[in-house]
C-alpha cells in the first residue's frame, strides 16, 4: 500500500497536480515523512507558505522546508542562514535541493549551487529524490545556457533503469526542447502528449502549448491555450499555481504569434509586469528591451524634421 | 491459419451437394431428402426450395454466366432449372443409375454428369441432347469435372482409378462452324449432322482416355484439376489424398498426403494459394501445403461427416456439405493489419511486408520491412501497432496457433523489403504500444496483462479476471479490453477500470479525430459511445459491418460487405456508395475515403459528402453551412426533402423543390405565406386557395386573406372581412357589385354592414315587401322615403300600426383602427430564415460592392500594377545592393568579432546567418544594430511607431519552460524551421508574413465602409510589419514589396480624399483637383471606381463637363452595367453635349504625372522629384529630408540601399 501511495503521490507532485496531492492525502495520517514532504511542497507550489511553516515548524526533520517557506514568503534575509545551515549540517537531500534553489534565485550563484548538490549525491541511486537532485542540476546548467553540460550530465545517469521516472523524463524533455531540431522536439512532444493526457496540470498543458509553438503548430497551441483558460476560469486556485506566471508569459507569445498583438500587450502590461516578481527573468529582459528601444528612439530623434 | 465461418445452414437431412453462385451471395444445397435449397449466405436466409427430384439429390451446380443451375440425383435424372423463374426447365434422362455429379462447362453449352452406371455423359443443354457417353470406368463414377481452360476431363471412380479424358474431338465436332463455312453449309449437311449418332459404334472417338492414374488402393471419390498448373488432386476410400502431375504425354503420382482417418470424399486446390483442401467422413476438413505436402491444419466438426467441399470461383470462400447442412467459411482473415499515424498508414501487404501510405501525396512507399520470418508459415498477421517515438512496430499473429508477437525496429527509409535485424518476440495473443517506451501484451493462456518495456522485459503484470477477446489502444497508458459482453477502459498504470460499457461481441473500435467518441463495431451493430463510454447512439445493420472511420467533422463512415455508409451522432444514417468488392475503410479525408483492399493495397474511393455534411449541419443548426451547401452543391433528391420535412425544416426543403404542388405544401408548412401564394397562383386549385386562406387567417395576414376571398369569389366572407377591417369604401363597392349581380341577400347583408338603411329600404320596397321597407325607413328617420312607400302602397299613415318600442336607429360599430397584418407568427422566423436573411444580405453586399475582389482578379490586378515598377525597382536595387554589400561588410567585420565571442548562443547564430535582416537582429535582441540596418536600408529615423513591432518580433520566438519547482524557467527558442537539425543554420521564427493578406483585406473593408482614417492606420501597420520581417525566399520578398507599394498607393489616395473632405466649401478649384488626383492613385479597379465616381460627380456638379465626361468614361471602362454605370452613362451623355469646363484646374487627364504625397501636387514626368525608400513614395524636391507622410517613419530623399527581407 505504502509503495503504491508513494508512487501515486510522486507522480502527482512531479507532474504538478498539487491540488490532487493535497486533496488525495491526509497530512495528519501520513505513513512516511516523504509523503508528508510532498504534501507540504504542494502547499508551497500553491503559494500557501504560512500554512507550511505552521505545519512543519515543530519538526526538526523539516527545518529545511521551514527555512525555504520563510524565504519564499518574502524574508530574503534568511537566505544566508539557510544556505549555511544546509552546507554545514547536510541534513537531507531535500534541504540541499531547496538551498541550491535559493542560491540560484537569490544570488545567481550557479556553481555554488551545483557544488552543494554534487558534494554527496549517489550516482547509482535512482531514488526519486536523488533524481530530483540530478534534475535541478540539469536545469541550473540550462539556466546558464550550458546545453552541452546539461546533456552530458543527463547521459551520466541514463544507464540507470529510470525510464519510468517522471522526474527523469521531465529533465530529458527539457533538454530536448532547449536543444530543438526535429528529433529532439518530437521526442519531447511525445512525452508531453502522453503525460498531459493522464495529468492535465497547468504545467503539463503549458508545456503542450509551448511544444506546439516550438513545432510551429500555431492553431494547436491556441487551442490548448483556450483549454487552459477554461480550466483557470473554473478553478481559481490555479492562479496561485507555481506555474501560472510561466503560463501567462507563454500565453502572450501565443497571442503575438497568432496576430493578437494588442491582447498580448494588455496581458503583459496588466497581468505579467505588474504582478510578477521584478527579478523574474522575463520581466528583467522585457524592461531591458524597452529601455534599449528607448535608446534607439532617442538616437535617431534628432534627424526627424518636418 | 484460421477458419472463419460466415454462414451455417441447418437441415434435417444430409447435405450432399453444394454450389456457389458466381456473382450473387447464394449457395445451392442439395439434400439427401430430395430437396434443393437456395440460401443467401450473406443475409443467412433461405430464398427458395426446389422439390422435383425423387430421392436424394447428390449434386448441384450453377452456370458460370447464364441464369441456370443443374441438379442430378438418385432418380437417374438431371434437371436444369432457371434461377429467374425458379422452375425446372427440362429434365435430361439417359443415365441408368444414380447420378453422382453434374456440372456446367465454362463456355460451351455442355453439362457433364457421372453416374453409378459407370458412364460419364456430356449433354448439350441448348438442344437438350446427350452428345457423348464416356465409358471405360468399370465401377461407379464418383466425380468428373471439366478442365477450366483445356479440353480435358478428370474423373474418379470406385474402380480405384482416376482418368483424364481428351475431349478436343468433341469440341471440334460440336463447335459452331465459323462464319464462312456456315454460309456455305448446305441443308443436307445440317440434316446429316443432326442425324449423326452421338458416338460411333466402336466407342468414344470424340472423347478418348488420355491417362489412367492408378495408385489409390481403394475407390476414388473425387478428383480435381489445379486451376493453372498441370496438377490433379484426388481422394479416396483409402483415406489418402494424392497429388498427380501430368505432361502432354504422361501423368504420374507426385505424393500422398496421409492423415484422414476415414474415407476422403472430396478434395480440391485452393483457387489462389498453394493449398489443398480435403473433406472426409472422419468429420474433418484438412488443409495441406501443396509444395511440401504436409498437413497444415485440421478443423473438426463434432458430429457431422463431410460430403463435399466447393470453392467460390472469385471470392475467398468455401462451402462444405455435411451431415446436418452446409457451412460457408473462409480460410484466414483478409483484412490486412494496419495502423494510422498522422497522415500515414502503416499496413502489411499481401507479400507479408510492411508498407506505408501517405494520405497527402496519395502514394504508397516501397515495402519497408519483410515479415516473412515472423510467425509460423500459413499464419496471417493479425494486428500492427506503431510507435512513432521509436519508429518501431509490434505485429501479432493472433489468438490461433501458438500466438506470438514481435517488436521490430523499422528502418529509417523505405528502400525495399529488408529483413528485420532485431526482433524481440514472445508468446502472447495480443500486443500493442501504450506509451513511447511501453507496450502491453495479453495471453489467453495465463490471463495475464503484461506491461513491457522496449527491451521486452516485463515491468508490471496484471491478472485479468475475465478472458478478453481483443486488446486495443485507448490513449497513453490506457487500453480497451474487449470482452464477450462489455468493453472496459483500463488504466494500466494504476491498474484500475476507468469505464465500462455493456455491449456484446465488439470486434473493432475506431476513435474520432478529437478523441471524444468511439465507434464500437460488432458483426451487425455499430454503437457510438463517448470517451467515458457512455452511449450516444446505436444502430443495426443486416449486412455484416466490416470497418469504420471518422471524418474530420465527426461523421462516422463505415463499410459493410457491399456499401459505404455514414451515420451521424444522432443516429441518422444513409448509404454513400455501393461497393463492388469488400474494402476496409481506414481514413476519410474530405471527399476521399481511403480503404485497404483484400489484396493488401490502399485504394481511394471518391465520395460525395454533401448529403451527410448537409444533414450534420442541419442537426447542429449550423445554418450558414446549410446555406453554403444549398448554394454550392447540386443536392438532392426526394430523400433530402423528406428528411428535411421530417426534421421540421420545411423552409429549407423549399429551397430544393421546383414542383409547385410540393412547394406549396412546404411553404404552408413553414408558414411562408408569400411563397405559398406564389405557388397557389400557379396551381389555380380551389383546394390550395382554401388552405392558403385558412393559414393566412390563422396568421392574420389580411392582405392574403383578402386576395384569397377575391380570387375565390367568396363575396360574403369578403364583405365581412371588409367590415371588420373598417374598409367601408370597399364594402360599398361590394354593395354595388351585389346590386349588379342582383344578389338580394348579398345586397342586404352589405347594406346591413354599411348601415345604409335607405338602400335596404329601397331593396325591400323593390322586392315588394313594403311594410318592412316602410318600417325601416320610418324608424331611421327617412321621412320622405317612407312617404314614397306609403304612396306606392296607397295607404295612409294612420292605417299603420307600429310597435311602440322603436328605439333609436342603430349605428354600425366601426373598428377603432384598420387591421393590419396580425403579427402572430411573423415574430418567430426560424433559425434558418434568420441565418438565411443575414447571410444573404452579407453575400449580396460583398458580391455587389466588390465584383472585382475575386482572388483571380486581385492577383492579376496587383501583378499588373507590380510588374512595371518591380522591374525598375529591382534593377536599381540590385545595383545598390552591390555597393552596399561591400560597404556593409566593413561594419560586419566588427560585428563578426562579437559573434565569435558568443558563438555558442542561439541568438548569435541567428544574426550570423542573416546579418543584413533587421528582423533577425530584433529577434536576437540586438535592437541597436537592427535600427542601424533599417536606417541604412530605408532611411528610417522615427522609430517610435515601430516599438510594438520590435517587441512583438523580439518576443515571438522565445518561450519559457518550467522546470523544477522554485527554479526560474528555462528559455527556449522558436525557430523558423523546427525540423532544422544543424545547429549552425538556425534562424528565428518571425511572425507577420501570414497576416499581411488578412490585414490588407481588413484595410480594404474599412475603405469600403468609408472609414478612411482607420484604413490608413491598417495600411501603415502593414508597412511596419514588413519593415521588421524575415521571409524565406525571393518570391515572398517580392510579395512583401508588392504589399508595400499597394499600401503606398492607398495611403496616398486616401490622404488626398481626406484632404479634399476637410476643405472649406468655397475651395472649389482645389476640391476638383484633389478629386481628380485621387483617381491617379493606383487602387484596385473596384476601389478606383469610388475615386472616379467622386471625381465625376464633383466635376459635374461644378459644371466641369469635359472633365466629368473623361471620368465617366474611365468609370465605364471598369464597369459597364448596373445602376452606377447607368448614372455614369447619363452624366457622360449630358456632359458631352456641353463638353467644356467652367473652372480651370491643375489637372490634365492626358499628362503623365504622379502626386507628391506631402504637398498633394502633381509631379510631371521629367521634373525634379525625390523618393522615399521604404515604400518608394515620390515627393517634390522641396520635401527632401522630411519624414515621409506615407510611412511616418522614413526620411525622404536620403541615400538608402533597400529593405533586405530574405533571411
Amino acid at each position: 500500500m505504502s509503495s503504491e501511495e508513494l508512487f501515486a503521490i510522486r507522480n502527482q507532485f512531479y507532474s504538478s497536480q498539487y491540488s490532487e496531492v493535497i486533496s488525495n492525502h491526509d497530512i495528519d495520517n501520513v505513513t512516511t515523512n516523504e509523503i508528508k514532504q510532498y504534501i507540504l511542497r504542494s502547499y508551497l507550489a500553491l503559494g500557501q507558505y504560512s500554512k507550511v511553516i505552521e505545519l512543519a515548524n515543530n519538526e526538526p526533520e523539516l527545518a529545511g522546508l521551514v527555512y525555504y517557506s520563510k524565504y519564499l514568503s518574502g524574508d530574503q534575509s534568511i537566505a544566508d542562514e539557510f544556505v549555511s545551515y544546509a552546507k554545514s549540517n547536510k541534513p537531507s537531500l531535500l534541504t540541499q535541493i531547496l538551498a541550491a534553489i535559493v542560491l540560484v534565485k537569490q544570488y545567481q550563484r550557479y556553481d555554488d549551487a551545483i557544488e552543494l548538490l554534487t558534494s554527496d549525491i549517489n550516482m547509482e541511486n535512482h531514488d526519486e529524490l536523488n533524481l530530483e537532485v540530478f534534475s535541478v542540476i540539469v536545469q541550473i546548467y540550462l539556466l546558464q545556457d550550458a546545453l552541452p553540460k546539461a546533456k552530458n550530465f543527463l547521459k551520466k545517469f541514463s544507464h540507470l533503469n529510470i525510464n519510468d521516472s517522471v522526474v527523469y523524463n521531465y529533465s530529458d524533455a527539457l533538454v530536448s526542447l532547449v536543444q530543438g531540431g526535429s528529433t529532439a522536439t518530437q521526442h519531447a512532444f511525445y512525452f508531453f502528449e502522453e503525460i498531459s493526457h493522464s495529468s492535465r496540470s497547468l504545467k503539463n498543458l503549458t508545456f503542450m502549448m509551448v511544444v506546439h509553438l516550438l513545432l510551429n503548430h500555431v492553431p494547436e497551441s491556441s487551442e490548448i491555450m483556450e483549454q487552459i483558460d477554461e480550466l483557470i476560469a473554473n478553478d481559481d486556485s490555479l492562479k496561485a499555481d507555481e506555474h501560472y506566471l510561466t503560463y501567462l508569459i507563454n500565453k502572450a507569445k501565443v497571442l503575438i504569434i497568432n496576430n493578437q498583438g494588442s491582447e498580448a500587450l494588455q496581458l503583459i502590461n496588466n497581468e505579467i509586469l505588474s504582478t510578477a516578481d521584478q527579478s523574474h527573468p522575463y520581466v528583467v529582459d522585457y524592461n531591458d528591451k524597452i529601455a534599449l528601444f528607448d535608446g534607439v528612439v532617442d538616437k535617431y530623434a534628432a534627424q526627424i524634421s518636418n | 491459419m484460421k477458419m472463419l465461418t460466415k454462414f451455417e445452414s441447418k437441415s434435417s437431412s444430409r447435405a450432399k451437394g453444394v454450389a456457389f453462385h458466381p456473382t450473387r451471395p447464394w449457395v445451392l444445397v442439395s439434400l439427401h431428402s430430395s430437396t434443393i435449397q437456395l440460401w443467401d449466405y450473406r443475409m443467412g436466409t433461405l430464398i427458395d426450395r426446389f422439390e422435383e427430384h425423387d430421392g436424394p439429390v447428390r449434386s448441384v451446380n450453377f452456370h458460370p454466366t447464364q441464369p441456370l443451375f443443374v441438379s442430378g440425383g438418385d432418380d437417374y435424372t438431371i434437371k436444369v432449372w432457371s434461377t429467374i423463374t425458379r422452375k425446372c426447365i427440362f429434365t435430361l434422362s439417359g443415365h441408368l443409375d444414380y447420378v453422382r455429379t453434374v456440372s456446367f462447362h465454362n463456355e460451351l453449352p455442355w453439362i457433364l454428369s457421372t453416374s453409378d452406371d459407370q458412364t460419364i455423359r456430356i449433354w448439350n443443354w441448348q438442344n437438350r441432347q446427350e452428345i457423348a457417353c464416356l465409358t471405360g470406368h468399370n465401377h461407379y463414377v464418383m466425380s468428373a469435372e471439366f478442365h477450366p481452360t483445356q479440353d480435358l476431363i478428370v474423373s474418379s471412380s470406385l474402380d480405384q482409378t482416376v482418368r483424364v479424358w481428351d475431349i478436343s474431338g468433341l469440341r471440334k465436332k460440336h463447335s459452331a462452324p465459323s462464319g464462312a463455312q456456315a454460309a456455305t453449309r448446305s441443308f443436307e449437311d445440317q440434316l446429316s449432322r443432326q442425324n449423326m449418332p452421338q458416338q460411333d459404334i466402336f466407342g468414344n472417338t470424340d472423347a478418348v482416355v488420355k491417362f489412367v492414374l492408378e495408385g489409390h488402393d481403394r475407390g476414388v471419390n473425387w478428383a480435381s484439376f489445379h486451376p493453372t498448373l498441370p496438377l490433379i488432386v484426388s481422394g479416396g476410400d483409402d483415406r489418402v489424398v494424392k497429388l498427380w502431375r501430368m505432361s502432354e504425354t504422361k501423368a504420374w503420382e507426385v505424393d500422398t498426403c496421409r492423415g484422414h482417418t476415414n474415407n476422403v470424399l472430396a478434395v480440391l486446390f485452393h483457387p489462389t494459394q498453394d493449398l489443398i483442401i480435403s473433406v472426409s467422413e472422419d468429420k474433418t476438413i484438412r488443409t495441406w501445403d501443396l509444395n511440401k505436402r504436409t498437413s497444415i491444419k485440421q478443423y473438426t466438426r463434432e458430429n457431422d461427416r463431410f460430403w463435399l467441399i466447393a470453392a467460390h470461383p472469385q471470392i475467398n470462400l468455401f462451402a462444405a456439405a455435411h451431415d446436418s447442412g452446409v457451412m460457408v467459411f473462409k480460410l484466414e482473415r483478409e483484412r490486412p493489419p494496419s495502423t494510422l499515424f498522422q497522415n500515414q498508414l502503416f499496413f502489411v501487404n499481401n507479400e507479408r511486408q510492411v508498407q506505408t501510405y501517405n494520405f497527402d501525396t496519395k502514394q504508397d512507399s516501397l515495402p519497408v520491412l519483410s515479415l516473412k520470418k515472423i510467425g509460423k508459415p500459413w499464419t496471417m498477421l493479425r494486428s500492427l501497432s506503431y510507435n512513432p517515438s521509436e519508429h518501431s512496430i509490434i505485429v501479432t499473429t493472433g489468438p490461433e496457433d501458438s500466438p506470438m508477437y514481435a517488436l521490430i525496429q523499422l528502418p529509417k527509409d523505405a528502400s525495399g523489403a529488408i529483413e528485420p535485424l532485431d526482433i524481440r518476440q514472445d508468446a502472447a495473443d495480443f500486443a500493442i504500444f501504450i506509451a513511447r517506451n511501453r507496450f502491453v501484451t495479453y495471453s489467453k493462456e495465463t490471463g495475464m496483462l503484461n506491461v513491457k518495456d522496449l527491451n521486452n522485459s516485463v515491468t508490471k503484470s496484471i491478472k485479468l479476471e475475465d478472458p478478453i477477446k481483443d486488446l486495443l489502444y485507448a490513449g497513453p497508458g490506457h487500453v480497451l479490453l474487449l470482452k464477450q459482453n462489455s468493453i472496459v477502459q483500463f488504466d494500466v498504470q494504476q491498474k484500475k477500470v476507468v469505464a465500462e460499457f455493456q455491449v456484446s461481441s465488439v470486434k473493432y473500435v475506431t476513435w474520432s479525430h478529437d478523441g471524444e467518441y468511439l465507434a464500437l463495431l460488432s458483426k451487425h451493430t455499430i454503437t457510438i459511445v463517448n470517451k467515458r463510454l457512455e452511449l450516444i447512439t446505436s444502430m443495426h445493420e443486416t449486412i455484416r459491418i466490416k470497418s469504420a472511420a471518422w471524418d474530420e467533422t465527426g461523421v462516422l463512415l463505415y463499410s459493410t460487405l457491399n456499401h459505404i455508409k455514414y451515420t451521424l451522432l444522432n443516429g441518422d444514417n444513409g448509404i454513400i456508395k455501393t461497393l463492388p468488392n469488400t474494402v476496409y475503410v481506414v481514413k476519410v479525408q474530405g471527399k476521399n475515403v481511403f480503404c485497404l483492399t483484400r489484396s493488401g493495397k490502399v485504394e481511394t474511393i471518391k465520395i460525395d459528402p454533401t448529403e451527410y455534411r448537409f444533414k450534420k449541419a442541419l442537426v447542429n443548426k449550423n445554418f450558414n453551412e446549410v446555406l453554403r451547401i444549398i448554394k454550392n452543391s447540386t443536392l438532392v433528391g426526394q430523400n433530402i426533402i423528406a428528411y428535411l420535412q421530417k426534421k421540421g425544416y420545411p423552409e429549407i426543403a423549399l429551397q430544393f423543390v421546383e414542383d409547385p404542388e410540393t412547394r406549396f405544401e412546404l411553404a404552408l408548412e413553414s408558414g411562408d405565406l408569400q411563397a405559398a401564394l406564389a405557388e397557389a397562383q400557379k396551381l389555380k386549385l380551389p383546394a390550395a386557395w382554401k388552405a392558403l386562406g385558412e393559414e393566412a387567417l390563422k396568421q392574420g395576414n389580411t392582405q392574403i386573406v383578402e386576395l384569397v376571398y377575391q380570387d375565390q369569389k367568396q363575396l360574403e366572407k369578403l364583405s365581412f372581412f371588409y367590415l371588420i377591417n373598417g374598409d367601408f369604401e370597399r364594402l360599398r363597392k361590394m354593395q354595388t357589385i351585389a346590386e349588379h349581380r342582383t344578389d338580394i341577400s348579398s345586397l342586404i347583408q352589405n347594406s346591413v354592414y354599411l348601415n345604409s338603411t335607405e338602400k335596404r329600404a329601397a331593396v325591400f320596397s323593390q322586392a315588394g315587401n313594403l311594410p318592412l321597407a316602410y318600417a325601416l325607413a320610418h324608424s331611421n328617420g327617412l321621412g320622405e322615403f317612407a312617404q314614397q312607400i306609403l304612396e306606392a302602397a296607397g295607404i295612409d299613415v294612420d292605417e299603420i300600426e307600429l310597435p311602440d318600442d322603436i328605439s333609436e336607429p342603430i349605428e354600425v360599430l366601426k373598428p377603432t383602427r384598420k387591421l393590419g397584418n396580425w403579427p402572430v407568427k411573423e415574430s418567430a422566423p426560424s433559425f434558418f430564415e434568420k441565418a438565411m436573411l443575414g447571410q444573404l444580405e452579407d453575400l449580396q453586399l460583398e458580391d455587389a460592392a466588390d465584383p472585382f475582389d475575386d482572388d483571380d482578379n486581385e492577383a492579376n490586378v496587383s501583378k499588373g500594377l507590380g510588374e512595371a515598377e518591380d522591374f525598375f525597382d529591382d534593377d536599381g536595387a540590385e545595383d545598390d545592393m552591390g555597393w552596399d554589400d561591400e560597404g556593409l561588410e566593413v561594419s560586419d567585420v566588427e560585428e563578426d568579432v562579437e559573434i565569435t565571442e558568443a558563438s555558442l548562443t542561439e541568438t548569435g547564430t541567428w544574426v550570423k546567418n542573416a546579418p543584413s535582416n533587421a528582423a533577425v537582429h530584433v529577434a536576437a535582441g540586438q535592437f541597436d544594430s537592427a535600427a542601424q540596418l533599417l536606417h541604412r536600408q530605408v532611411g528610417i529615423v522615427n522609430f517610435e511607431p515601430l516599438r510594438a513591432r520590435f517587441m512583438e518580433v523580439y518576443q515571438a520566438n522565445k518561450v519559457y519552460l518550467a522546470g523544477n519547482d522554485g527554479l526560474p524557467p528555462v528559455l527556449s527558442y522558436i525557430r523558423a524551421d523546427p525540423e532544422e537539425d544543424d545547429a549552425s543554420r538556425l534562424k528565428p521564427y518571425i511572425p507577420g508574413y501570414d497576416t499581411l493578406e488578412a490585414s490588407l483585406q481588413e484595410a480594404f473593408r474599412l475603405f469600403r465602409s468609408n472609414k478612411l482614417e482607420d484604413a490608413i492606420e491598417v495600411f501603415r501597420q502593414v508597412i511596419y510589419t514588413v519593415s521588421v520581417l524575415a521571409v524565406p525566399d525571393e518570391d515572398a520578398e517580392a510579395k512583401c514589396v508588392e504589399a508595400l507599394h499597394l499600401c503606398r498607393e492607398y495611403i496616398l489616395g486616401l490622404s488626398i480624399e481626406l484632404a479634399r473632405r476637410s476643405l472649406p466649401a468655397d475651395a472649389i478649384q482645389r476640391n476638383l483637383e484633389l478629386a481628380a488626383y485621387f483617381t491617379k492613385a493606383k487602387l484596385k479597379p473596384a476601389h478606383r471606381m469610388n475615386a472616379l465616381q467622386v471625381a465625376m460627380t464633383q466635376s459635374f456638379k461644378h459644371k466641369n463637363y469635359a472633365t466629368a465626361s473623361y471620368f465617366a468614361g474611365e468609370f465605364l471602362k471598369i464597369v459597364s452595367t448596373g445602376s452606377r454605370a447607368e448614372q455614369a452613362q447619363k452624366i457622360k451623355a449630358k456632359a458631352d453635349t456641353i463638353a467644356r469646363d467652367a473652372i480651370e484646374t491643375n489637372f490634365d487627364p492626358y499628362a503623365d504625372f504622379t502626386i507628391c504625397a506631402s504637398t498633394l501636387t502633381p509631379i510631371y514626368k521629367g521634373s525634379a522629384s525625390v523618393k522615399e525608400s521604404l515604400v518608394g513614395a515620390e515627393y517634390q524636391a522641396s520635401e527632401k529630408g522630411k519624414v515621409c507622410k506615407i510611412t511616418g517613419i522614413s526620411l525622404i530623399g536620403v541615400p538608402a540601399s533597400s529593405l533586405r527581407l530574405v533571411a
